[in-house]
């Protein structure tokens, strides 16, 4: 699990929630160096996302059927 | 985070809960989604009607570029007239990967568009028709799997759902076999490969959509790179199909007396797509295409009142017309009876947060859009830029009309008011509950 606030260190080793985070923790915010890395590799993002090579397949399918029958 | 937001946000790939919307906005954005769906059936119906204007003689892939010409134009000068290009830009910063999910989207459905002509022309309507029209199933079945659409759900509103797409499938084929030209089978095979591949790509279509809206993007954004892959793929299937350029091009200058009936078809299309869009983004995909797809009721109204067709058909042929109509009409509204209860509404936003945590977006962007509420850094505003597209888009269209001829085909003026009439006022009642509701968000 991606950490994301203060407690979840502590969550993640399995302890109880109650036990370690008080109600004011605060989440930590994603940086805006974080975000522009993240802009930056978009494209790399989108090529690694299973979901995008459904449609993909699904394109080059439907060409090669208009190939056929035309 | 509490341990068992912990446990969700384990489940949705490690991203934050999102905090769940209160039930009185989600009705007001289910009703707006729903209100949409039935506006696209009408204006992608209505669509149908310029593109009986032309007269025949014209190659179908020349007929459907032009028609992609006036989407083209329509699809650059809707978002600059009612957001501002600075707005698109803006969105596109927040998410630019969905640039790639457009121009995507946009060549499936320009392949698509492509197959049907090849579909209609060997097996005819009658069979084509209800296979392409698929495509809405294969949606739904995307929907379920990818976007948490329908999870959460009670059996209630899975039977909606899905009895309803069903209904509205059957009605389909009705209307299909009683309103089909008499066309002899060319090739059955070819034919029907053609029709059953055109609605599992535009099934398809709709991953990128959702994926899209789930993100939080504006439709108005998310199509101005949709329709580069539409134009841009369509260029290069009419160029190949045609025989090259320079073919493709006299055939071009041989149609310019139609071609402002074929961009005006294109535009209105585009108008009951973009509805179609806000269907998809605020009552998903399950709800949204059923709905969009009665547009096959529209096209037959234009066909029967305004253009005469079905003039003299037999008694079977009208009763198969009125059976198939009326169970097309009762699917819809059972699909549109099957609300988003706040359980799954809850997991569409879980799954908008993975997708956002996925690519790095604004967690606050998503949330704010997914509520159909304007993200904080965006501002509205028209530039020169947007002026200037559309001028150029205005000219083009208005240069295509004064060298167009009138059409030489009966008409019933009295329907083409009728239907005018409540068109336009579809338009109204959904543009602005969509207004007062997310602001075109």
């Amino acid at each position: 699990m991606k950490v994301t606030t203060e407690c979840d260190w502590l969550l993640r080793d399995g302890a109880s929630p109650c036990q370690y985070c008080p109600p004011t923790a605060k989440v930590r915010q994603m940086t805006d160096d974080r975000r522009e890395q993240h802009s930056r590799s978009w494209l790399g993002l989108v090529l690694r996302d299973v979901q995008f090579w459904v449609p993909v397949a699904v394109l080059i399918g439907g060409l090669l059927v208009l190939r056929w029958i035309s | 985070m509490d341990f068992l937001s912990a446990i969700r946000a384990e489940e949705s790939g490690g991203a934050p809960e999102p905090a769940a919307l209160d039930a009185r906005r989600l009705r007001t954005l289910q009703s707006v989604g729903m209100l949409c769906g039935l506006t696209a059936g009408a204006w992608l119906g209505a669509a149908e009607a310029p593109t009986k204007l032309v007269t025949l003689g014209l190659s179908p892939v020349v007929i459907s570029l032009g028609m992609v010409i006036g989407v083209f134009l329509a699809r650059w000068t809707l978002p600059a007239l009612i957001q501002g290009t600075s707005y698109v830009a803006a969105d596109l910063r927040q998410a630019p990967h969905l640039i790639v999910w457009a121009i995507l989207a946009g060549c499936l459905w320009a392949v698509a568009n492509t197959l049907t002509i090849f579909a209609v022309r060997d097996v005819g309507l009658s069979i084509a028709f209800p296979l392409w029209n698929s495509n809405s199933l294969l949606g739904i079945f995307w929907g379920i799997l990818f976007f948490q659409e329908l999870r959460g759900a009670d059996w209630r509103r899975w039977v909606g759902v899905l009895g309803g797409a069903a209904l509205m499938f059957a009605g389909a084929t009705a209307l299909a076999i009683a309103s089909a030209a008499q066309v002899p089978a060319r090739d059955a095979v070819r034919g029907v490969a053609a029709a059953l591949a055109a609605g599992v790509l535009w099934g398809t279509m709709y991953i990128p959509y959702r994926k899209a809206y789930l993100t939080g993007m504006s439709p108005l954004s998310f199509i101005t790179f949709f329709t580069v892959g539409e134009l841009g793929m369509m260029t290069a299937l009419a160029v190949t199909y045609s025989g090259g350029v320079s073919p493709l091009w006299s055939q071009l200058s041989g149609a310019r007396h139609v071609l402002f009936w074929l961009l005006a078809g294109g535009f209105v299309w585009v108008v009951g797509d973009l509805f179609q869009q806000y269907a998809v983004k605020y009552a998903g995909i399950t709800r949204g295409i059923p709905l969009s797809n009665t547009n096959q009721l529209w096209g037959l109204l234009w066909g029967i009142l305004v253009f005469g067709e079905l003039h003299g058909a037999s008694r079977s042929v009208l009763s198969q017309v009125i059976g198939g109509s009326i169970v097309m009409a009762l699917g819809a509204g059972v699909i549109a009876l099957s609300s988003v209860s706040r359980g799954e509404h809850a997991r569409w936003q879980r799954a908008a947060a993975a997708e956002g945590k996925r690519y790095g977006v604004d967690p606050e962007y998503t949330q704010s859009r997914i509520a159909g509420e304007n993200a904080g850094s965006i501002v509205r505003g028209r530039s020169w830029i947007d002026w200037l597209i559309v001028g150029v888009a205005t000219a083009t269209i208005v240069g295509f009309a004064l060298v167009a001829r009138a059409p030489q085909i009966a008409l019933a003026p009295g329907w083409v008011a009728v239907l005018v009439v409540l068109t336009l006022g579809m338009l109204a009642a959904a543009g602005v509950s969509l207004w007062r509701a997310t602001r075109f968000n």
